[in-house]
C-alpha cells in the first residue's frame, strides 16, 4: 500500500509493529503530490527495517509531509510519540516513535502546541510516565488540519449491526414463551434471533430502523425455550457406527440429521479404541464436517474414547487395540496422527485411563500444547491419588462416571472420589462428569450420590450405539457384536458386559430429573450449559445468551404433576426450524 | 387540578392505566395524527406498565401509533446497563408491546454533545406536535424527573446535576457504591413537561406524602417543582391514602366529595365524558 510516493507503510497485526519501508529512490524525491490516503492493508509486513533510514532531516518540510501521510494511514485513535524508545511499536489505540522520528514530527507540533498533552505514558514492558511523550490524537490532526481528509475511528464492535454490503438477514421474535438463559428459566421472555444467532433485542430495537419481521408467538400455549441439547458422548446411531471407517461421511449425514428428533443441535462423534490406521483416515473426514449447521445437528469435534485404557477395565472395547504410552505425549501423537496438532482441530475429547505407562507427562504435554483438548478420565483402575494427579497435569472430566474405573472405597474412593474433592494442590477444581441416566448403567441412587456433591459437573451423556434407534437385536460396535438384552439394555454377545447404550437425550433427562429430585432446568443444564462449559464453548453454545448460536428446542406439554414430563415441539438449529 | 384518592397502589395504577387507555381509543391515533405520551420510570409506574401491557395483551390497546418521549436519562452509562433508562423502558414496556422503535424517543446519555442532543430533544418534541399526555412521578423532595428543588420552573431540557441524596438513593442499584452512581443526567425541565397538552402524577406511599402537601397545599415554589402543576390548566394528580398523610382533613374530604360527583356523572347513560367535557349523542 502506497501513502506517498516516499515509503509504504505497512501493518503487521501479529506484533503490532508497524514499518515504513522506504520505496527505491525515494529518498531525496521530494513529491509535489498530495500522498493518497487509503486505509492500511492488514497484511503482515515484509520487513522489520528501521524507519530511521527512510527520513531525511535535513528536509524539514518534506519530514512533516511524510508524517502527516502517516498519520493519516493510521486507523487508530491516538498516537503516542516517545522521545526515548528507539523502536517503532504500535497497538491497536497508540503507537510511538523514535527519537529521531519525534525530531520529524516537531516542527510540525512546534505550530501547535496544542497537540501536545500533559498526561503521556510510554510503551514498554511497564507503562512509564515519560517527560518526553506527546499523544496526538485523530481528532487532533483533524482539528488541526494534519490529515487531508479527516479521517474517523473505525467502530471497534460491530456486536449488533450488520455490515452495510452484507444481505439482510431476517429477524425473528419468539414471544409469549418462558426462556432458559445462561441456567435460569426466565419467565415470559422473548428470544430475538438474526443471521443464526441469538440478539440482544434492546440493543436492536434502540438501534434498529424496524422491528422483527417475523413473529413466533406462544400465546396460549406453556412453551419454554432452551438451549439446544448437547451429547458429548455417542458411538453411533440408526444402525451407523462412527468406527466404521468406510462409511464415515454417511454415518455423520444420517446422525445428525436424526439427532434432531431428540432436540440434539451439537454433538461429539465418539470412536471407540481403534487400530491407529483408523484415526489417522477418520480424524480429517470429521474436521471437514466440524462447525457446518444449516438442517443438521452441528459436529463438534470427535472424541477419542481410547486406546491408551486400563485392559482390566476395557468394557466393550477391543483388547487387541490397547495400548499405553511409554514415550508420552509422542506415542499419543503416533497413534491419533497429525489431526491431533491441527490447527482447528478434529478432536475435542481424549479419554485416557491416567495410571498407563507414561500417561501423566502425556496429559501434561498435551495440555501445553493445545488447551482446547479435554482430557478425560475413564476405562482406567486408578487409584484416587492418581486421578488427582491427572487433575494437575491438566484432566478436567471423568466419561461415564461408575462405569468402567474402580469403585467408591471409602478409603480409597477411586476416580469417583474426584467430585468430591476440595481444591487439589494444584488450586484445580473437581472434574465434570458424564452420567448414562439409563438406570441401567448406574442405578439412580448411585445417580443421586454423584449429582448432589457435584451438581454443576453432571453432563448427560448417552454414550448410544449404533443399536439405538433401530429396531433388531444384534448390532456391531466396532470391532465386537453386541446383543440387545432389554429395552434399554445392549450387552457384549456372550457376556453380561454392557456396551454403550440405546437410550435418548431426552429420556435422560427425564431420568435425572426422577432419579435426582432436580428441577427440569436443573436436568437440561446438565445437557446443555454444562456440556458446554466444560469444552469450552460456552461463548457460543449452551447459553441462549446475545451472540451465540441460535440452537434451540422449544418445549411444551409440562405436567404439574410430574416435574420430568415434557415434549419436543419444534428444534431450530442456525435460527431456522429443522423439524416440526 | 384533580385530585383522585384511590386506596391502595394497586388502584392507583388500575386507575392511571384506565385513564390513559381511554385516553388514547378516544384520541384514536393514526400515523398521520399520533398519540404523543411522555412517560417516567422508576418505582411509581411500575404498576401502570404492567397493566398497559396487559391491555395490548388482551387486544385492547396497540402502540403502533403511539409516540414516546421519556423524561430522563443518565449520562455516559452505557446504554445496555441494567440501570440505564433505556434498559428499564426496554424491559417493563417496550419489550412487550408493539411500539414501533422509530416512535420511541429517549434521551441519549452518550452523545458526543450533550447540550446539542438537549435542544434537538426539544424540537422532537415541537415537531410531533408537542406532548398530548405527560405521566410523571415525583420525588421525596418533590422533585419530577430530575428537576432537584431549585429548578427553575420554566426550564427545558438539559444537563443536570444529581442530588447528594439522590445519589445515595439510587446506589442501591449500584451495588452500594455511591461512586459507581451516574452524577450526571439529562432531563426534561419543568416547563417542558408544564408544556404538555395535559399531566398526570402518581404520587403513592407515605414517604412520598409531605411532597404532595407541599405542591398542592402551598404555593408555587421552586423548591418543591412539582407544584408547577397548580398553574396548568388540565392536571391530574393520582394518589392513594398513605400519600394523603401530611394533607388537611379538608383538603382530602374535598377532592374525594368532587370525585364522588364526577363518578355519579360518568356512568354509561351520562352525558359527561373522562375529560369533563358534556357529550352530547347525536340521537338525543
Amino acid at each position: 500500500m502506497d501513502s506517498s510516493q516516499a515509503f509504504n507503510s505497512s501493518l503487521n497485526i501479529a506484533t503490532g509493529a508497524v514499518t515504513l519501508q522506504p520505496t527505491p529512490k525515494s529518498q531525496k524525491k521530494q513529491d509535489a503530490s498530495p500522498p493518497s490516503h487509503q486505509p492500511p492493508s492488514d497484511i503482515a509486513a515484509n520487513s522489520n527495517s528501521s524507519l530511521l533510514s527512510s527520513f531525511d532531516f535535513a528536509n524539514k518540510s518534506a519530514e512533516a509531509e511524510k508524517m502527516r501521510s502517516f498519520f493519516a494511514n493510521i486507523k487508530r485513535d491516538s498516537v503516542l510519540v516517545s522521545a526515548n524508545a528507539d523502536y517503532v511499536h504500535t497497538k491497536p489505540s497508540y503507537g510511538f516513535l523514535t527519537n529521531h522520528q519525534l525530531h520529524a514530527v516537531l516542527p510540525v507540533l512546534e505550530s501547535r502546541p496544542a497537540l501536545l498533552s500533559d498526561r503521556i505514558f510510554s510503551q514498554g514492558p511497564r507503562p512509564v510516565e515519560h517527560p518526553f511523550s506527546v499523544r496526538i490524537t485523530l481528532d487532533m490532526l483533524n482539528e488541526n488540519k494534519m490529515l487531508e481528509s479527516p479521517q474517523t475511528m473505525e467502530p471497534e464492535d460491530a456486536s449488533a449491526t450488520t455490515p452495510p454490503s452484507a444481505p439482510y438477514q431476517k429477524i425473528t421474535k419468539f414471544t409469549n414463551c418462558d426462556v432458559l438463559r445462561n441456567g435460569k428459566i426466565v419467565k415470559d421472555e422473548t428470544l430475538w434471533v438474526r443471521g443464526g444467532k441469538i440478539v440482544d433485542p434492546a440493543s436492536l430495537f434502540y438501534e434498529a430502523e424496524h422491528g422483527p419481521d417475523e413473529i413466533v408467538d406462544f400465546k396460549g400455549r406453556k412453551t419454554l425455550i432452551v438451549p439446544g441439547f448437547i451429547d458429548i458422548q455417542l458411538n453411533g446411531y440408526f444402525g451407523y457406527d462412527f468406527a466404521d471407517t468406510d462409511n464415515i461421511e454417511t454415518s455423520l449425514d444420517v446422525i445428525s440429521k436424526g439427532l434432531l428428533k431428540y432436540g440434539v443441535t451439537s454433538f461429539c462423534p465418539t470412536l471407540v479404541s481403534s487400530p491407529a490406521a483408523v484415526y489417522h483416515e477418520v480424524l480429517p473426514k470429521i474436521a471437514q464436517r466440524k462447525g457446518k449447521r444449516s438442517g443438521h445437528a452441528e459436529v463438534l469435534g470427535a472424541h477419542i474414547e481410547g486406546p491408551f485404557l486400563a485392559p482390566p477395565k476395557k468394557g466393550a472395547h477391543d483388547k487387541f487395540t490397547l495400548q499405553s504410552c511409554p514415550n508420552g505425549y509422542k506415542d499419543m501423537l503416533d497413534c491419533y496422527g497429525p489431526s491431533l496438532e491441527a490447527a482447528d482441530s478434529a478432536v475435542q475429547i481424549i479419554t485416557v485411563a491416567s495410571e498407563v505407562e507414561g500417561m501423566h507427562a502425556c496429559i501434561y504435554e498435551l495440555k501445553k500444547r493445545n488447551k482446547n483438548i479435554v482430557v478425560s478420565l475413564g476405562h482406567t483402575q486408578a487409584r484416587y491419588k492418581d486421578a488427582e494427579e491427572a487433575l494437575n497435569c491438566g484432566a478436567t472430566m471423568i466419561t461415564h462416571l461408575f462405569n468402567a474405573m474402580e469403585p467408591f472405597h471409602h478409603r480409597d474412593p477411586g476416580p469417583v472420589g474426584l467430585i468430591g474433592c476440595s481444591l487439589t494442590s494444584s488450586g484445580v477444581d473437581k472434574p465434570y462428569y458424564g452420567i448414562i441416566a439409563d438406570g441401567v448403567h448406574a442405578d439412580p441412587a448411585s445417580v443421586r450420590i454423584a449429582y448432589v456433591a457435584h451438581p454443576d459437573g453432571c453432563i448427560l451423556v448417552t454414550d448410544a450405539i449404533a443399536a439405538a434407534g433401530m429396531e433388531g437385536d444384534v448390532f456391531s460396535l466396532g470391532t465386537m457384536t453386541v446383543r440387545r438384552k432389554s429395552e434399554v439394555e445392549v450387552v457384549i454377545d456372550g457376556t453380561d458386559t454392557l456396551a454403550g447404550s440405546v437410550v435418548t437425550m431426552p429420556y435422560c433427562i427425564k431420568n435425572l430429573v426422577r432419579f435426582t429430585g432436580c428441577t427440569l432446568a436443573q436436568a437440561i443444564n446438565a445437557a446443555t450449559i454444562a456440556p458446554a462449559t466444560s469444552i469450552g464453548i460456552s461463548d457460543r453454545k449452551g447459553t441462549l445468551m446475545p451472540n451465540t448460536d441460535a440452537d434451540f428446542v422449544v418445549l411444551d406439554e409440562f405436567d404439574e404433576m410430574d416435574p420430568s414430563a415434557f415434549n419436543i415441539a419444534h428444534v431450530y438449529v442456525n435460527g431456522e426450524e429443522v423439524r416440526s | 387540578m384533580r385530585l383522585i384518592i384511590k386506596d391502595n397502589y394497586d388502584d392507583v395504577c388500575k386507575y392511571t392505566s384506565e385513564y390513559i387507555l381511554n385516553r388514547i381509543n378516544e384520541f384514536n391515533p393514526t400515523p398521520e395524527r399520533p398519540f404523543v405520551i411522555g412517560l417516567p420510570t422508576g418505582s411509581s409506574p411500575l404498576g401502570v406498565y404492567k397493566k398497559l401491557v396487559n391491555f395490548h395483551r388482551e387486544g385492547m390497546l396497540s402502540f403502533k401509533n403511539v409516540i414516546t418521549f421519556n423524561m430522563d436519562e443518565y449520562v455516559h452509562l452505557p446504554r445496555d446497563h441494567p440501570e440505564s433508562y433505556h434498559s428499564f423502558m426496554w424491559e417493563n414496556l417496550f419489550k412487550h408491546v408493539d411500539i414501533p422503535p422509530q416512535n420511541v424517543n429517549i434521551l441519549d446519555g452518550n452523545a458526543k454533545d450533550l447540550e446539542r442532543e438537549c435542544t434537538e430533544y426539544e424540537a422532537k418534541i415541537a415537531a410531533v406536535g408537542g406532548i398530548e399526555l405527560f405521566l410523571g412521578g415525583i420525588g421525596p423532595d418533590g422533585h419530577i424527573a430530575f428537576n432537584e428543588p431549585g429548578s427553575s420552573l420554566s426550564s427545558r431540557t438539559r444537563i443536570k446535576t444529581l442530588a447528594y441524596e439522590t445519589i445515595i438513593a439510587n446506589s442501591r442499584f449500584f451495588g452500594g457504591d455511591v461512586n459507581k452512581v451516574p452524577k450526571l443526567s439529562l432531563t426534561v425541565g419543568v416547563g417542558t413537561v408544564m408544556d404538555a397538552r395535559e399531566v398526570v402524577i402518581l404520587i403513592s406511599g407515605a414517604g412520598k406524602a409531605l411532597a404532595l402537601a407541599k405542591c398542592i397545599e402551598e404555593g408555587v415554589n421552586h423548591m418543591w417543582t412539582v407544584s408547577a402543576i397548580q398553574l396548568h390548566p388540565r392536571g391530574m394528580i393520582v394518589c392513594d391514602d398513605d400519600a394523603t398523610l401530611e394533607l388537611h382533613v379538608k383538603t382530602v374530604k374535598y377532592f374525594k366529595s368532587i370525585e364522588k360527583v364526577h363518578r355519579l356523572l360518568t356512568t354509561e347513560e351520562s352525558k359527561v365524558g373522562m375529560d369533563g367535557k358534556v357529550r352530547y349523542s347525536a340521537t338525543k
